[in-house]
Parts: C-alpha cells; sequence; structure tokens
C-alpha cells in the first residue's frame, strides 16, 4: 500500500476506534473479546483499504466487515485457527443494572449467532431493515423475519429469567 | 421499535484498548504481499460456512425448515476419533486442515499460492447440512450437473457463493466450496469438481494426538482438529473439542472448551504471558489460558467453557505430554485419560 494510502488508513482508524471498539462490544458482550474483533475487522479493512475508500459509505462498510468477522468466529473456533490471541482481565463493578444487561446478553447469547447480530443491527446500532439485509446479504423479508424470531425467542428465554417490569413493558 | 434491548444500550465506559493499529498493519502488509487478499479471506470464509450453516438468504430455495419426515430413517454418525475423509492428489491443491464431528468431517484445503481456498465438508448418513435457525439444505433442489463418482450431483446457488452437492452414499451428502481471489468468476466450479472427484470415504485411520488429559467434567468430546502438514514438517497444532453437548452444526450454541497443543515460532513468542503456572510462563485471561514451554517446545492451550479462569486452569493443568510428542509415531489414540 502506497504511503499516503497507509497514512490514510491510519487516521481513518484512529478517528473511529472508539465507535468500532463499542460496535463490536454490542454485538459480543464483553469488551476484551470485542478488541479481538476489532483487531481482525481493521486488519481486513487494511487489505481492502481501496475498497474501503471509495465506498459510499466507509462506515458502513467498516462495520459489514466487523460483523462478518463476528459471524465467521464460530467457524473458527471448531477449526482451530489460532486461540493464542492474548488480553488482560478487568474487573467490572457490579450493580443491579449491569444485572439487568447480564441477563439480557445471556438471552441474547442463547440465541444462534445469525439471529442475535440481526437483533444488535435493528436494535442497537439502529440499522433499518434495508441496511441490516445489505450489510448480512440476505432479503428484507429474512431481515424482518428472523427480527420476529430473535424477539419472540428472546423473550422466552427471558421469562425463564424475567427482567424488570421497564423493560418487558417498554 | 422493540425497546427489549434498550437496557443494553446503558454501557459502562470500555477499558483501555487493545486494539493494535500497527500490528493490524503489519499482518496487512503481510496478507497482501502473500495475495491472501482480505476480500477472498471474507468471501472464502463465509463459504465455506455454507455447507454447515446454510446461510439463509438469497433465493432461498434451497433451505427448507427441518421436519420429521425430512429427517433420516437411519443415521450412522461418524467417530469423532477417526479420520474417514481423504483427498486424493488433486494438482496445485493442498489440504490444510481436519475437522472431525460425529455428523460431519471437513477438510480445508487451499492453493499452494494461498490465494485459493476451499472446504470439503461430509455429513455422515442421515445427517443434513443444517441451517442455524433450524431449516436444512436441500441439495436436490439445486442445479443438476455431472455425476460426481457414479452419485446425483447439484449445484447451489448461495449467497456467499456456489457449492458442489453430491450424495456421497445413500442418505449422506457432501459439499465442496473452493474460491480463488485470482479468477474473476466467484467460485472456480472446476477445481471444486476437481476436489470433489478426489474426496474418498472409508474406514479411515484413527487421531492421534500428542497429549492425553482427564475428560473435563460435564463435558464430552465432540470433535478434533488439526493443522495437515505434509511428511517431516515438524509443525503440529492438534487439538480436541469438549461440549456439553454434541451441537447438531457449528452454528448451534453449545458450551464448548477447546484444549489444544502447538509446537513452532508463534508459541515461542510466549505472547501474553502473565504469570507462572507450575513453573511454566502462562498466559491467563478469563477462559483463555496458554501454558508455554511445557515440553518440547509445546505450549497447551485451553479455550471456551462457561466456567471460571480457575476451571480452565486446571485443565489446561491436567494436560499430559506424551513423553516425544515431536515423534507423531508416539501420539496416543486414546488422550481421555
Amino acid at each position: 500500500m502506497q504511503a499516503a494510502l497507509e497514512r490514510e488508513y491510519v487516521e481513518y482508524v484512529r478517528a473511529g476506534l472508539d465507535r468500532l471498539r463499542r460496535s463490536a462490544y454490542r454485538l459480543c458482550g464483553d469488551a476484551h473479546h470485542g478488541d479481538d474483533l476489532v483487531q481482525q475487522a481493521i486488519t481486513k479493512l487494511y487489505v481492502n483499504w481501496r475498497r474501503a475508500r471509495a465506498a459510499d459509505n466507509t462506515d458502513a462498510y467498516v462495520q459489514r466487515i466487523l460483523v462478518r468477522v463476528y459471524l465467521d468466529e464460530r467457524r473458527l473456533r471448531w477449526a482451530g485457527v489460532s486461540l493464542f490471541a492474548s488480553a488482560p482481565e478487568v474487573a467490572v463493578e457490579p450493580d443491579h443494572r449491569v444485572d439487568d444487561r447480564a441477563t439480557l446478553r445471556a438471552a441474547l447469547d442463547r440465541l444462534p449467532r445469525r439471529l442475535s447480530v440481526v437483533l444488535v443491527l435493528r436494535f442497537l446500532f439502529d440499522m433499518s431493515v434495508e441496511d441490516v439485509a445489505g450489510a448480512l446479504g440476505c432479503s428484507t423479508g429474512t431481515v424482518k423475519s428472523q427480527t420476529a424470531r430473535g424477539l419472540a425467542t428472546m423473550r422466552r428465554l427471558l421469562d425463564e429469567r424475567p427482567l424488570p417490569i421497564t423493560a418487558k413493558e417498554a | 421499535m422493540d425497546r427489549l434491548l434498550d437496557p443494553l444500550r446503558e454501557e459502562d465506559p470500555l477499558p483501555p484498548s487493545e486494539v493494535d493499529v500497527d500490528r493490524a498493519i503489519r499482518v496487512g502488509r503481510r496478507r497482501l504481499r502473500t495475495r491472501w487478499v482480505g476480500t477472498g479471506v471474507l468471501v472464502a470464509a463465509v463459504a465455506l460456512l455454507v455447507p454447515v450453516l446454510g446461510l439463509p438468504g438469497g433465493s432461498g430455495s434451497s433451505v427448507d425448515p427441518a421436519t420429521s419426515s425430512q429427517r433420516a430413517a437411519e443415521t450412522r454418525d461418524f467417530d469423532p476419533m477417526r479420520r474417514v475423509v481423504t483427498v486424493a492428489d488433486v494438482p496445485g491443491i493442498v489440504t490444510d486442515s481436519y475437522t472431525t464431528a460425529r455428523r460431519w468431517q471437513r477438510i480445508s484445503v487451499r492453493n499452494a499460492g494461498w490465494t485459493g481456498l476451499g472446504s470439503v465438508t461430509v455429513h455422515a448418513p442421515g445427517r443434513q447440512a443444517a441451517d442455524p435457525e433450524g431449516g436444512v439444505l436441500r441439495p436436490e433442489t439445486g442445479t443438476p450437473t455431472e455425476p460426481v463418482d457414479g452419485r446425483p450431483a447439484y449445484w447451489m446457488s448461495r449467497p456467499s457463493g456456489d457449492l458442489l452437492a453430491w450424495q456421497w452414499t445413500d442418505d449422506a451428502w457432501a459439499f465442496v466450496s473452493y474460491q480463488d481471489v485470482r479468477t474473476e468468476r466467484e467460485v472456480d466450479r472446476e477445481t471444486a469438481r476437481r476436489i470433489a472427484l478426489a474426496v474418498r470415504v472409508g474406514d479411515g485411520e484413527p487421531v492421534t494426538v500428542p497429549f492425553t488429559l482427564p475428560r473435563p467434567a460435564s463435558y464430552q468430546l465432540v470433535g478434533t482438529t488439526a493443522d495437515l502438514r505434509p511428511p517431516g514438517d515438524p509443525y503440529v497444532r492438534t487439538g480436541l473439542l469438549f461440549a456439553t453437548e454434541d451441537p447438531a452444526d457449528e452454528g448451534r450454541f453449545v458450551d464448548c472448551l477447546a484444549v489444544a497443543v502447538e509446537n513452532g515460532e508463534r508459541v515461542a513468542s510466549q505472547n501474553g504471558v502473565n504469570q507462572t503456572v507450575d513453573g511454566h510462563p502462562a498466559m491467563v485471561d478469563g477462559r483463555k489460558v496458554t501454558l508455554y514451554g511445557v515440553a518440547a517446545g509445546f505450549a497447551v492451550d485451553v479455550w471456551g467453557g462457561t466456567a471460571d479462569a480457575a476451571a480452565s486452569l486446571a485443565v489446561a493443568r491436567s494436560v499430559r505430554l506424551v513423553p516425544t510428542p515431536d515423534d507423531r509415531s508416539t501420539w496416543t489414540t486414546r488422550p481421555l485419560g
């Protein structure tokens, strides 16, 4: 890659790193795991930087890479690709809100990964049905049906361990 | 707009970043040099998922909901401690890794230039290629093509690339995907076909590993993984995969625990060491535990599971390498002590 392009890449990544880390965290629910995802995503971005910078929406392009990294990860576990990533442990002070979120997160994590990604993109990334379909390479009908299935499954799982009323009634 | 997930918007501040932009550049440069173009990796990786995940989307015509009538009357699962699939010589193609499981087995393949990547996934009789949401792939709905080894074969169009499916025996299907980033076409059908013609399924050979361990409590052995290398290549990475239940497919959520050993340069660098365990440099990070320099340059790696770090560490400490782990003839077929 040319030096100028590389500088552009570095500037883009550094400027958007917090947003990327937050997106990854919302996808996987773990900050350290999220950083692993971001590391993989920005490496892929480097390789594809020419295409990414030429995209109509570079941020959306990068977000798509991140989602793909997350979706592909399940395969990596099976394939035995390097498990030698490192990340120091950081403790988080518990509070009730954290408990609520942990319950929600646990339910989200029990969904098939594809369904959980659809829900995260729709309701935490605030993406439209059309944008989610574009990111996942599927039809809008598929996104709608998976959203409905995901929410229904989430509610069923949460019935086993209810959330506070405010969250369920909203 | 549904508000169910709203509590997840209230997030704590993230800990300091562990993302290393310089490392991304170094690795990215290396990939560009080897023409392992990211797009190809991404596309091919998705293609590798297709045989077992049956990613929804596109026409969707080849994915049907699983019903009791579609399930096989008789299943004959594979033994996860036997490798039953082989890919005979295909000019320009090498086998890269092997994954065993009860319901399917897979060999990943690539070309010598690392620009082409593919996989062969063979499902056990009576087992269907599953969709993560419960559907199954139905090869018969694809486009008929020339038989493979005299057996019916079909091309299946999927959002992530075409698959060649053939009925390798009664009530059992195999799938090949292969993509080369140098070609204009999305899928190199000719190479995929050559690979399919080279696939053989037989009694196979037992899986051997250079270590033993007691079966981790509450887990069962569900599969094995191994990097495949030419004879004489000293590099080893091989492992066992445990789970609390035998997953119907690799996209299904199950509690998995991977135990692997590896030698070579990657573990020689002892990345992330943060403590000493039994006299060995170790990286202990939540569910990830790596014990370096256990014997003969081998590291022990434990990853996954839902237990705490102490439990993962206990599993790692329970691993015993065979006396000469760099001599494959001394490896064991019975790793669970």
